[in-house]
């Protein structure tokens, strides 16, 4: 591509973003530019566009194009007990503090297809913490929003998800937890009761719940800076006091204007605290 | 013949009598026609004229003219009838046709006269028309009578004629029949005889016949079949019948077997079973006495015995025959029958007919065909002959069983296809599954391929974002690293650019001096003369005041020597004089030149040196007596007590020379050791540096200039040595001159370190604390005071004034010593302490407070012109400002002060706790964090020692206390009105979302007892007890705000607060309830539609959206739906701001919007404009 046309197709992307943003609300310009380039394209190749910028009209007059769009853009990657690890210390560092709340709230920012939000109602079914916990399970992309909210998974990623839970800590058998039938699992109602799956955006919206503990992995890595600080500062107010924030395994709060207003409780793993003003 | 005699004269008879019928009946006819219809006709006339009349003599006797005119009518009727009556009569009338017309004609005389009398009746005229009645009507009348009766006559006449005509016919009639009859008796008679004698006879035996012949037999013999009667017809006729019976019989007898065979070899379900059927029904019905059936085997090529009739052992009979072998075989071939009659009794067995030793009378092999070919053959042994039925039969038969023999091989074959092509069909199906399964797993495995692709393409995203990250943070580090370069770079720059300014400083020092000295010179020398007072004429003041001036100019001038020094090593002027020195004479001129110095100040002074030290080495003896002179004088200077001594010898330390970069076993090392204060060992480093001592106050109080330990050690190093320094606070300090043995090469100037420029000396009069002007005599306990530590009186002046401004009362001191001394008096509210102060510097002073345990609570600010922040801090200083500080900022350090000294008052916590464990586990947690802990083991004694007033900074509580519920006591707590520290609620239990909630409206500190509870209930606890306005959690601050806008909402409006989180449901309901409004909370929306019924006189709803269960959107959909609240307001709130967040609130009911966190004004300034409208 000649330096021209990557000129203009930064252009046009911006352009679309543009549009997106002050047409629709969603607001992708503070994402990380390469990988959001890669994905607007994806997109403009998904449906069937030549260019970026015939995604413009299309976004501004279609009515239901808004949904495929934020499916696109969005990267719904996740796994049952991803990093295997973090959930074993959350199971040993968190939920004996987790203990002391009468009511827990768990905030799952991006929470995807919603593996991660029923890998956390197990564990916290395990530890006896399930009935008094709302897990607040959100995300941009309505199509992700809605399979979570199904339950419903393929079942050929069984012997991972076993592994995973087993190494994550699992304290009695994974099949416990859903029904399997046509290649696929269902994930028991017992779980889904507790959770709420909810649309979110965290490039806009604001607080909406005191939580005790917020996950939000991998999602900040498809962020820039700024977005970073605006969202850590969104998880400091929402957090109480000394609350638990749980980052992806390739995120930190050391570039980012976060850094004071959090302690580390494991850096390894990305588990910090909420820290009060003064009292680091 | 006879019969047709019979019916002619019949006929004729008929003819005859019917003839005489018809002239009978004519002659009536006329009788009636002529004569009845005459009479008839005749009668009415007369009657008519009878009428007429009558009328006529009744006119005559009216009255009326009206009645003349009915008498009229009905004349002119009556006439014209009777005219009508005799018109019929002339038509038929065959009498003289004049009486008639002459009746006709009296009858118009009459009407004529009539007329006239009607005419003369109108006119009334009576008499005359009785007169024309009389004349003119009656002879009229008496005509018409007469000619009635002729006719009438003439008719009756003619009736008779033709009744008498009749009789005659009549009588002839009978004669004809009575001749006929008698001609048909005779010929009847004739007939019957003929009859009976030719035909009953020969027909009762024929009838006979034909009984039997019906009956079934067949037998019997038909007679009368010559000649050409009717009979004989008949027998011919009934033979041909019987003729046709018996043919019918046979067939039937082939047919029904057949069927039957038909039926039995349908039945068969094998070859084997179809032959032996056929064979065993075929040869009884064939009255044979063996038979066999043979079947062609297609696998021995021969024909085999598959059936057989009477055949007891295999011996009897050819078990199988080739093909054209005997009579089987040859019958098979031929394909035609073969029957052998007449067979002899000993015929001899070449014959091979399969029969054993009983010989039949005939045989019949029958090949069994379809389609011209042999399927069978069968072989029929039987002692007769056999008939033409029974040939018949098997002629009939032998394609009936060819054909049930073939389709049973060909069943038996479709069966075998259909076998194989099931079995094939199970094969297909099979592979077909498999290859379903295949495809299945193709698909799945496609699928698979597919999302894993999708995933892949998603991990690679999130690779490549990370990617991304780091090449991002990997740049900025390279960025860092750049920059960090070129600061470096800068650095370098400035040093260099230092140095040379260094350099030009000490040239311009070195010249200044010189300069400066001069002048000074003579200064001193007058000053002293004045201090002489030589002549006598100064006051004791003024020759005081001469003193001081000659002793600060001696100070001065040392200081003056002392900068000369430094800047000539620095300014690279120095050089080195090197001459031979004798060890023996230099120990000498040491203790000699300090000896008396120290024993003035009681001190022990001692010179030895090593044995194995060389007795003469090189180097330049004026500098190193320089330096010594330095080391020594600032040993005794620092000692009180003890000794100094000094040692010559070897470097024993071979680690630390090394440092210096000395060939260890060519240097000599001098150390000077003292018993003095020592140097704290963070000072170490710093007091080579110059202007530096370790301790601002020292050079007021020992003197000196503090450049010696800086001159000397560049003086060593230029020698090519160094002074090191070791020293424990407290005990001394030992400072080590090393030396090369021969002096190195003259180093040019000093290259790291140049010491900055020196603050201008300050001012340092010595204030005493008496001459302070402060408020120390009009203290009260109540008073905030602040101690003001400042040696610079304008300055104390100035941080005393804003003080007052600011409510404190003030305490002044002009050094550390009154500071200290004043702090432990008065216990002022705080301390704001300089760190430069004479007696006692800040450090000290710090030190020293904090040890007390009387002061240790105050917080001490410093102010200082010196940068100490960090060693300001860890003293337990609240803060640090650095000189010149601008009035703001000492403002700001009274506040803090002021704050400060407020939260280090001793912190006081209330237990409440029944479980004496409990409490002593918390007190035991809390110890050591400067608590005073009250305990109360129930409500009521909790209670009461808040009703006393005691004040605390927090209150732990226990929910399950023995006297009250933990939520009730709270409730009658605030019931009560008594003050609520902070709650820190502390439960053995889980507590129920309700209960949770009941407790949320005292605290959202709860914590629940467990493994890590202690530490979280710790950090709770600690928050609180240093919580300061500024860190009021949300609620308590937006309650503060609310309260200083109190005035603008009017109260007793109800609002419902529709939230499922706590801190946002609490928060608002405590600002709304300052307000002066009446609060509900609902936690969901279910919980919100019951309150709404419960309390309907709800104002306004305050409904946040995203709840677990019925979210806001569904709850207000649900409100809206009661008619009632229709138009209830309803503002909605949300943490979502994207632009159609707004319309998805309005269209499910919202009446107005606010997006989270929630501008509490705002919110306000809606709720008024929503209740009031």
């Amino acid at each position: 591509m000649t330096r021209q046309a990557a000129d203009v197709q930064e252009l046009e992307i911006s352009l679309f973003l543009e549009a997106l943003a002050r047409h629709q609300g969603y607001d992708f310009r503070h994402y990380a530019k390469a990988s959001l380039r890669r994905r607007v394209l994806a997109l403009t190749a998904a449906v069937g566009c030549r260019n970026v910028s015939e995604l413009i009209p299309r976004v501004i007059h279609e009515e239901n194009f808004l949904r495929q769009v934020l499916s696109h853009l969005s990267v719904p990657v996740s796994e049952f007990f991803r990093d295997p690890p973090v959930f074993r210390a959350l199971r040993e560092t968190v939920v004996p503090l987790l203990h002391s709340y009468p009511r827990i709230n768990v905030w799952l920012a991006g929470c995807a297809n919603g593996e991660e939000a029923y890998s956390l109602a197990i564990l916290l079914r395990e530890e006896g913490l399930l009935e008094r916990t709302q897990i607040y399970a959100t995300d941009i992309n309505d199509v992700a929003l809605q399979k979570a909210e199904d339950g419903i998974f393929p079942s050929r990623d069984l012997a991972d998800m076993e592994r995973n839970y087993r190494e994550g800590g699992g304290k009695a058998d994974f099949s416990d937890y859903y029904n399997a039938s046509y290649g696929f699992i269902r994930m028991a109602d017992s779980l889904r009761k507790n959770i709420v799956f909810a649309h979110h955006n965290l490039v806009s919206d604001g607080v909406f719940c005191e939580v005790q503990m917020i996950m939000c992995r991998n999602v900040m890595i498809y962020f820039d800076e700024q977005l970073q600080n605006r969202v850590l500062k969104l998880f400091h107010e929402s957090l109480t006091r000394g609350g638990f924030l749980c980052l992806g395994n390739r995120e930190s709060l050391r570039h980012t204007d976060a850094r004071a207003i959090f302690t580390t409780l494991d850096q390894e793993l990305r588990i910090f605290r909420r820290a009060e003003e003064g009292r680091v | 013949m006879g019969f047709a005699v019979l019916i002619l004269v019949t006929m004729v008879m008929g003819a005859l009598a019917l003839r005489t019928l018809s002239v009978m009946s004519t002659l009536t006819d006329e009788i009636f026609d002529h004569s009845m219809t005459v009479i008839d006709e005749v009668q009415q006339a007369r009657l008519g004229v009878a009428r007429m009349y009558g009328e006529g003599q009744r006119l005559l006797q009216v009255l009326g003219p009206e009645d003349v005119e009915g008498i009229a009518a009905r004349l002119a009727e009556l006439d014209r009838q009777t005219v009508a009556h005799l018109e019929n009569v002339r038509r038929v009338y065959q009498g003289n046709p004049q009486d008639v017309t002459e009746a006709l004609l009296a009858l118009d005389e009459r009407r004529r006269v009539r007329q006239v009398s009607l005419q003369l009746m109108r006119e009334g005229r009576r008499e005359e028309a009785v007169a024309n009645v009389l004349n003119h009507g009656m002879p009229a009348e008496a005509v018409v009578e007469q000619k009635v009766v002729d006719i009438v006559t003439f008719a009756r006449d003619m009736a008779w004629e033709k009744r008498a005509a009749a009789n005659a016919a009549r009588q002839e009639a009978f004669l004809h029949v009575v001749g006929a009859l008698l001609v048909l008796t005779l010929l009847g008679l004739f007939l019957a005889v003929a009859i009976t004698r030719g035909i009953v006879g020969p027909l009762g035996i024929l009838r006979h016949r034909m009984q039997a012949l019906a009956a079934g037999d067949l037998s019997i013999e038909v007679p009368f079949r010559e000649g050409r009667s009717e009979v004989s017809m008949m027998a011919r006729a009934v033979q041909v019948l019987k003729d046709a019976a018996g043919r019918l019989e046979g067939q039937h007898w082939v047919k029904a077997h057949l069927a039957q065979l038909g039926k039995l070899l349908q039945q068969a379900a094998t070859r084997r079973d179809l032959c032996q059927t056929a064979i065993e029904t075929l040869v009884p019905l064939l009255k044979g006495g063996v038979g066999a059936f043979y079947v062609w085997d297609e696998d021995g090529k021969v024909w085999r015995l598959t059936g057989g009739y009477g055949v007891t052992a295999a011996l009897d009979i050819r078990a199988a025959f080739a093909p054209g072998e005997g009579l089987v075989g040859q019958a098979a071939l031929g394909g035609k029958p073969i029957l052998l009659t007449d067979l002899p009794g000993d015929y001899p067995r070449r014959i091979n007919s399969g029969m054993g030793d009983a010989v039949p009378g005939q045989v019949l092999v029958v090949p069994l065909m379809t389609k011209d070919k042999v399927v069978g053959v069968i072989e029929i042994g039987a002692f007769g002959p056999f008939t033409a039925e029974q040939q018949a039969l098997i002629e009939e038969a032998a394609p009936l069983i060819a054909l049930n023999l073939e389709i049973l091989e060909r069943n038996e074959h479709t069966r075998l296809l259909l076998d194989q092509t099931q079995k094939q069909a199970e094969e297909l199906r099979a592979s077909e599954e498999e290859l379903r399964a295949q495809s299945d797993q193709l698909q799945a495995a496609n699928e698979e391929l597919r999302a894993s692709e999708e995933e892949l393409r998603a991990q690679r995203e999130e690779l490549q974002a990370t990617n991304e990250e780091l090449e991002e943070k990997a740049r900025q580090m390279d960025e860092q690293a750049k920059i960090l370069e070129i600061a470096r770079m800068e650095a370098d720059h400035r040093a260099l650019e230092r140095e040379t300014a260094s350099r030009y400083k000490s040239e311009f020092l070195a010249n200044m001096s010189h300069e400066l000295r001069t002048p000074l010179n003579s200064l001193l020398i007058l000053a002293r003369s004045l201090a002489d007072n030589e002549e006598g004429n100064l006051s004791a003041d003024q020759v005081d005041s001469a003193r001081v001036i000659e002793e600060s100019g001696t100070h001065l001038l040392r200081l003056l020597n002392d900068i000369l020094d430094l800047s000539k090593v620095e300014a690279g002027k120095m050089e080195i004089v090197a001459s031979a020195i004798e060890q023996e004479e230099f120990t000498e001129s040491i203790r000699r030149r300090f000896r008396r110095l120290a024993e003035a100040k009681g001190l022990t002074f001692t010179v030895e040196a090593a044995a194995d030290l060389p007795a003469a080495w090189r180097s330049d003896r004026g500098k190193i007596d320089q330096i010594l002179n330095n080391l020594v004088s600032n040993a005794i200077k620092f000692t009180e007590s003890g000794g100094i001594s000094v040692r010559l010898e070897r470097p024993r330390d071979v680690a630390a020379f090394a440092i210096v970069g000395l060939d260890v076993t060519e240097a000599l090392a001098i150390e000077v050791a003292d018993s003095g204060i020592g140097i704290p060992s963070d000072q170490l480093s710093r007091i080579f540096e110059a202007f530096e001592q370790v301790d601002g106050s020292a050079s007021r109080r020992y003197g000196g200039t503090g450049l010696g330990l800086s001159i000397s050690r560049k003086l060593a190093r230029f020698l090519g040595g160094d002074v090191l320094v070791s020293s424990v606070e407290g005990e001394g300090s030992v400072f080590t001159l090393v030396l090369p043995l021969t002096p190195a090469l003259p180093v040019p100037a000093e290259q790291a370190e140049s010491p900055a420029l020196p603050p201008p000396p300050k001012p340092a009069p010595f204030l005493s604390p008496q001459t302070q002007e402060d408020d120390r005599d009009t203290l009260t306990p109540q008073d905030e005071t602040i101690l003001v530590i400042e040696d610079d009186p304008a300055f104390a002046r100035i941080i005393c004034d804003l003080a007052r401004k600011r409510g404190f009362k003030c305490l002044l001191a002009g050094d550390g010593m009154a500071g200290l001394e004043l702090a432990k008096t008065y216990r002022p509210t705080g301390i704001v302490l300089d760190v430069g102060l004479p007696r006692l510097d800040g450090w000290t002073v710090m030190e020293r407070l904090k040890q007390a345990p009387e002061t240790r609570h105050i917080p001490v600010h410093f102010m200082s012109a010196h940068d100490g922040d960090g060693r300001g801090l860890d003293l337990g200083a609240v803060g640090f400002a650095t000189k010149p500080v601008s009035r703001e900022v000492i403002e700001g350090v009274l506040d803090r002060l002021r704050h400060s000294g407020k939260a280090s008052e001793p912190r006081r916590v209330l237990l409440v706790e029944d479980d004496p464990a409990t409490r002593k586990a918390v007190t035991t947690l809390l110890r050591g964090r400067e608590v005073e802990i009250s305990e109360a083991d129930s409500g009521e004694k909790a209670m009461e020692l808040l009703r006393q007033g005691g004040r605390y900074d927090c209150l732990i509580l226990d929910l399950g206390l023995p006297d009250i519920d933990g939520v009730e006591w709270l409730d009658r707590c605030v019931r009560e009105n008594l003050t609520l520290p902070p709650v820190v609620v502390y439960s053995a239990r889980d507590l129920t979302a309700a209960e949770t909630l009941a407790l949320r409206e005292h605290t959202d500190s709860i914590v629940i007892k467990g493994g890590r509870a202690p530490e979280r209930l710790l950090d709770e606890v600690t928050l609180f007890l240093h919580s300061v306005q500024s860190h009021l959690p949300e609620g308590q601050q937006m309650a503060l705000r609310a309260q200083q806008a109190k005035q603008e909402v009017g109260s007793g409006c109800t609002v419902l607060v529709v939230d499922d989180d706590m801190r946002n449901a609490f928060a608002l309901s405590k600002v709304l309830r300052a307000k002066g409004l009446k609060v509900l909370m609902a936690q969901d929306g279910q919980k919100a539609l019951a309150q709404l019924d419960e309390a309907p006189q709800v104002d306004c709803v305050l409904m946040d959206i995203m709840m677990p269960g019925m979210d806001g959107y569904q709850t207000m959909r649900e409100i809206r739906r009661h008619p009632r609240f229709k138009t209830l307001p309803i503002i909605a709130l949300t943490a979502k701001a994207m632009p159609g967040d707004r319309d998805k609130c309005i269209q499910a009911g919202a009446t107005e919007y606010m997006s989270k966190p929630v501008e509490i004004d705002a919110l306000l300034a809606l709720m008024r404009n929503l209740v009031m409208a």
